[in-house]
């Protein structure tokens, strides 16, 4: 391993933390753990990038807020964060899992019902616990998509200690990856995608968030349309401490017309317009961390 | 781990609970009838560690009274040392975990397993034996460290009374269908 390999691992995106992480939780009397993870969160405010991308969203979703409210508003998302992702972890070593909440439970049963469907979320809560409870509470399997690490030992690293009952696609490449899932969702899966970022390389389209311009992924509506299934918004809300709520929206038709574009417009500003809603209602648990791409 | 559905009654369920004197206050709580949550549906873990105040309190009262014996141990003026243990006491409150965990790590030759166990023995037994030593100084401290013995005092009582008490308890836990 070269030097810069080495210091690499300390990085943001390192392996260290991720390790740190799994020794924290593999050690810390539980009764001590609201200490731990208050005082470590403050170490996610040296991340330059990531507080610099919340304080910009929190300026968004609540405009007119004063800069020095925004920081400890982001000193609340990461305290969120610490907790959500020190559950995850749990989940993965221990099988502990949180208590949960169901709103929407009429739309969620349907999704269940009709097998092959696509569940579109947020990086809000916990995606991989959410995607637990699901695979638990229903008969389907659940396949979710996520973007894949940009650290190689980190991703090796999240492999190695990754849920076995789930299957995770990456969006590495995006003409496999959209015939993977549409055989999936032919197969009665529930796909899983998170709906709220653009990474490099995947398709995108424009909607409006906050009264700003933004540009959402556009994969999840395409595949909508291809496999002829409805998309369900889900979001996975942290409620407290081992505490989570599903909540369920009325599902994104997406109508085959001659005109795509404007469907897919239409569908986008509508899942755009469940985010929203969403966003404003629980602005300190949105992880998203990366600087968001104007149209 | 077991799972309760849709029984509100769950969630003040002594099992949820760790120490002994939050058993207890939960179930003195039991006796008024639970709001149904405002969801359609709901889902309660039966697991000893799941209480979100009870973890909370504990974790504050540790965090304040290590801080204390910081700042008393510190050899500054009572305001400077106060000031320093805001910043030592949460860090001095890790290092037994970080100790502890290495140690367990070297013991099982460099893997990971789960050592919760003894180090939430090994926490507590340094808090006792930190709060024994304070309790005999004549500076307000003792008064922080006398709490620490109340407070174990209440808990084993609290211990006494539940032992007594398990034929309700299983009742209770039986209702929700455990």
């Amino acid at each position: 391993m070269t030097a810069s390999a080495w210091w690499r691992r300390f990085g943001s995106r390192g392996v260290f933390w991720r390790q740190l992480l799994r020794f924290g939780i593999l050690n810390c009397p539980l009764w001590l753990e609201p200490l731990v993870i208050g005082w470590w969160s403050m170490f996610f405010l040296l991340w330059s990038s990531g507080r610099r991308t919340v304080m910009r969203n929190l300026s968004a979703i609540k405009p007119g807020s004063l800069a020095l409210v925004n920081f400890f508003r982001c000193y609340r998302v990461f305290w969120n964060y610490a907790w959500t992702i020190a559950d995850k972890v749990r989940f993965k070593e221990s099988r502990v899992l949180p208590d949960w909440e169901f709103v929407g439970w009429k739309h969620f049963e349907e999704m269940q019902a009709r097998g092959g469907a696509i569940l579109l979320t947020a990086h809000m809560g916990s995606y991989d616990l959410g995607a637990h409870l699901f695979s638990e509470t229903s008969g389907h399997s659940i396949v979710m998509v996520r973007a894949p690490e940009n650290d190689p030992e980190t991703h090796r690293f999240e492999e190695t200690h990754g849920a076995k009952a789930l299957r995770v696609e990456f969006t590495t490449n995006s003409t496999e990856l959209a015939l993977g899932l549409l055989g999936a969702i032919r197969e009665g899966r529930i796909v899983a995608i998170q709906g709220d970022r653009v990474t490099p390389g995947i398709s995108d389209l424009p909607a409006m968030l906050f009264g700003k311009p933004v540009r959402l992924p556009a994969g999840p509506f395409a595949l909508a349309m291809a496999a002829r299934v409805p998309i369900y918004p889900v979001f996975n809300v942290r409620l407290g401490r081992r505490r989570y709520r599903l909540v369920t929206r009325e599902p994104i038709e997406i109508v085959r017309t001659a005109n795509r574009e404007a469907a897919f417009q239409e569908a986008v500003q509508a899942w755009a317009r469940e985010l929203e809603t969403i966003v404003c209602a629980c602005w300190y648990q949105w992880f998203s961390f990366e600087p968001e791409r104007a149209s | 781990m077991r799972f309760v559905q849709d029984c509100p009654e769950a969630r003040l369920l002594p099992s949820r609970f760790h120490f002994a004197l939050a058993r207890l206050l939960a179930m003195a709580r039991s006796y008024s009838t639970p709001p149904r949550p405002d969801v359609d549906r709901v889902v309660y873990a039966i697991d000893r560690h799941q209480n979100a105040a009870e973890h909370y309190a504990v974790s504050i009262w540790v965090a304040v009274s290590v801080a204390c014996y910081v700042a008393s141990a510190l050899p500054l003026k009572p305001a400077a040392a106060a000031a320093a243990s805001l910043v030592l006491g949460p860090i001095v409150a890790q290092v037994p975990i970080v100790v502890v965990g290495v140690l367990v790590l070297l013991f099982n030759r460099g893997k990971m397993r789960d050592g919760v166990g003894i180090n939430s023995a090994a926490c507590m037994t340094l808090f006792f034996l930190a709060s024994a030593y304070f309790a005999q100084r004549r500076s307000p401290v003792r008064f922080v460290a006398w709490f620490f013995f109340f407070v174990v005092a209440l808990n084993a009582l609290a211990w006494v009374i539940l032992a007594l008490m398990r034929k309700r308890i299983r009742q209770m836990e039986a209702q929700c269908g455990i």
